[in-house]
């Protein structure tokens, strides 16, 4: 590494910044200006044609000379613990954000950024509405460089003002030792593409085709709806033909839709500790570089459904304190984890919590009742009036609805718990898989307790608690547990000298 | 049942004995807060009624479902508006040395405790009605996210005021005691 001395000059962002600039403004101008070019590019040989010619070579040279400026005025540094960034073509800007309120600082990198082998640094600060500060391009070590002066910083200071830090007393000797925890194989991805959530890009892929028949609808006049109800209503046997092809055919496209996303999404996975933060860096066109501070994670969840649990698979999602708008933006994603490095995680971040003795609460039976009520009765009831009205053969099928949601609130009953251990709280949920999510009783910023006419009737009530990335709610407990939970909770978070970021 | 229930299988405290928030004394919010709350329902159920009968006037001539509908919605209206004017009884908070509860709804209840070493900064605001009654709200924010931000409307200007320093002070001493 070079000496972190030079980063208190001010200097430019990579030379090939301008590149990525002029990209950046360049799809800015395209964007609002396209159909303008598809008039030129329909009809070239217009007189208006080459007026437009004109203006857009025009703009795009402005847009260049532009890019090289900015490129030119922009310069950040380091000063008295604080980051700089210089920048402005016409007005000046000066920009300064100390070292204490940065949150996070990740990198990214599409491909070009890759081919260049640059990276985007995104500087993220507490409280703020989202980036504060961008850098479009800087030499990969740079950033590095940056990032771990920042973090030295962090940890100097922490070492420095907490007295009880017996989390923070073993930092000096391994901070620097990457420990890699999971990588990705080309195997593991098809593995993880196969057990995603298919239902979830089925409605997706649902949807374009509705918003698409609409478009049709209107540009050729063709009427894609009728044409779907002849098939559909009409028990023919090329409606039967077309339904039988449809449906494997839909299946089919979300399914590969599903796998493409998640090979671009997860390409490459790499899951790290490094000292006391975790890294994750994933994602083949699109390479983002995220980064979490060990003491700032609010809440872990991991979860697995019954084809992720076929493989031995778990999703496991790290989230940090950010405001809610960036939440998902912000959360640290772990498809793929096996068993061991789910354990191996929380050893790292919850040490006591896989030996904890949770006193476990389960959920009233009513809950049934109502979930039964919510979305199976009233459902079967609307399809059955439907199917009724329509004398439809297919729709009295829809009514099967309301004994699967029999079948569904008893299992949702069973397997959810709230397991409540002196330092820990633990919910655990899943219909057909299993999820988990857990906090840290010290993390916790706010609790509320509601109830409704039928819940006080039989004396329950819904827990909810909240943190800075996320929340865990458990309805349908008994008032007396939810009264004392909360209780033991403010007990805790009132006397807890630990800080909650 | 008959087993008694604990919350923990080995409790380290006896969890009964820690002070339960549900038994403190609420303080009412200002008997003006219920005039506010029946003018503001009653400004939003006229604009509701008034929306759906020019709506149904103009869409659907079929006296039976048009009338029909047009009566719930009407009695939906008259329903909030008394509903307010009840819940305002259920409305209260309640302080303590270290945090802060807020209960609301008759029928629909729902109780937020906020620690102070939680909050992150509170504000003092007044809606237009509010200022015909000389009342004020006070709002105290946590990192929580926005549904937990707990509002407490109904307040003497005053007196939130005094609430917003104490709160402000209680937030600082606990940030200084952990360092």
């Amino acid at each position: 590494m070079e000496g972190p001395a030079n980063m208190h000059q001010p200097q430019r962002q990579s030379p090939k910044a301008v590149f990525l600039i002029l990209l950046k403004y360049g799809r800015i101008i395209i964007s609002t200006i396209w159909p303008i070019l598809l008039v030129v590019l329909i009809n070239p040989a217009s007189h208006k044609g080459i007026i437009i010619t004109i203006i857009v070579f025009g703009v795009a040279f402005l847009s260049l000379v532009y890019s090289i400026l900015s490129y030119l005025k922009f310069y950040f540094f380091i000063q008295d613990d604080e980051l700089c960034v210089r920048s402005g073509v016409i007005r000046k800007k000066i920009l300064n954000v100390p070292f204490d309120r940065i949150q996070s600082i990740d990198f990214r990198q599409n491909l070009i950024h890759q081919f260049l082998n640059v990276v985007s640094v995104r500087v993220d600060t507490a409280g703020s509405k989202g980036i504060e500060l961008e850098l479009d391009a800087v030499d990969r070590h740079r950033a590095e460089e940056l990032r771990e002066i920042v973090l030295a910083y962090k940890r100097t200071k922490s070492n420095s003002t907490n007295v009880n830090s017996e989390l923070l007393s073993d930092t000096s000797d391994e901070s620097l030792a990457p420990e890699l925890i999971l990588t990705l194989s080309p195997k593991d991805l098809i593995k993880i593409g196969m057990s995603e959530n298919h239902l979830r890009t089925a409605g997706i892929v649902f949807a374009f085709f509705l918003s698409i028949a609409d478009d049709i609808n209107q540009v050729l006049g063709w009427d894609v709806y009728g044409k779907l109800e002849d098939t559909t209503s009409s028990i023919s046997l090329l409606g039967i033909f077309a339904t039988i092809i449809a449906i494997p055919l839909f299946i089919g496209i979300s399914f590969l839709i599903t796998l493409v996303r998640t090979v671009l999404r997860y390409y490459g996975l790499k899951f790290w500790r490094v000292g006391q933060n975790f890294k994750v860096v994933s994602g083949l066109i699109i390479r983002n570089e995220k980064t979490i501070q060990k003491s700032k994670i609010q809440l872990i969840r991991w979860m697995t459904s019954p084809l992720k649990q076929i493989f031995g698979i778990y999703q496991l999602n790290i989230y940090q304190a950010t405001n809610m708008e960036h939440q998902k933006d912000k959360s640290l994603v772990i498809p793929g984890c096996y068993q061991q490095q789910v354990d191996g995680t929380l050893d790292m971040t919850v040490p006591d919590f896989r030996k904890a003795v949770f006193s476990t609460h389960k959920m009233d039976i009513s809950i049934v009742i109502r979930m039964v009520f919510l979305f199976g009765f009233i459902p079967a009831l609307v399809f059955g009036i439907m199917a009724w009205r329509n004398e439809g053969f297919m729709q009295w099928f829809l009514t099967l609805i309301f004994p699967i949601a029999i079948i569904m609130g008893y299992a949702y009953q069973k397997k959810r718990r709230l397991k409540i251990h002196p330092d820990y709280i633990l919910s655990e949920a899943g219909i057909f898989g299993r999820s988990y999510k857990l906090v840290e009783i010290h993390k916790i910023q706010t609790v509320q307790i509601h109830s409704s006419p039928v819940q006080r009737m039989r004396g329950l009530s819904s827990l909810h608690i909240f943190t800075a990335g996320g929340d865990i709610s458990f309805p349908y407990l008994k008032d007396e547990i939810a009264r004392q939970a909360r209780n033991y909770i403010m007990y805790r978070v009132e006397r807890d000298k630990a800080s909650w970021m | 049942m008959s087993i008694k229930e604990e919350l923990f299988t080995n409790p380290q405290l006896n969890i009964q004995h820690l002070p339960d928030a549900d038994l403190l004394e609420m303080v009412r919010l200002e008997p003006a807060y219920k005039t506010v709350r029946y003018i503001s329902s009653a400004l939003i159920s006229f604009i509701v009624v008034f929306v759906s009968w020019f709506a149904l006037t103009i869409q659907f001539k079929e006296w039976p479902y048009s009338v029909s509908l047009f009566i719930f919605i009407v009695l939906i209206s008259v329903w909030s508006i008394l509903y307010s004017g009840i819940a305002y009884r259920y409305m209260g908070y309640a302080l303590r040395e270290k945090d802060i509860s807020f209960k609301s709804g008759w029928l629909w209840r729902s109780m937020t405790t906020v620690p102070f070493s939680r909050v992150q900064h509170c504000d003092i605001k007044q809606g237009l009605i509010d200022r015909r009654f000389g009342l004020s709200r006070l709002t105290i924010y946590t990192a929580g996210g926005q549904s937990t931000d707990l509002m407490i409307p109904g307040l003497l200007p005053d007196t939130a005021e005094r609430l917003k320093s104490f709160i402000l002070k209680s937030t600082e001493q606990s940030t200084e005691e952990r360092v």
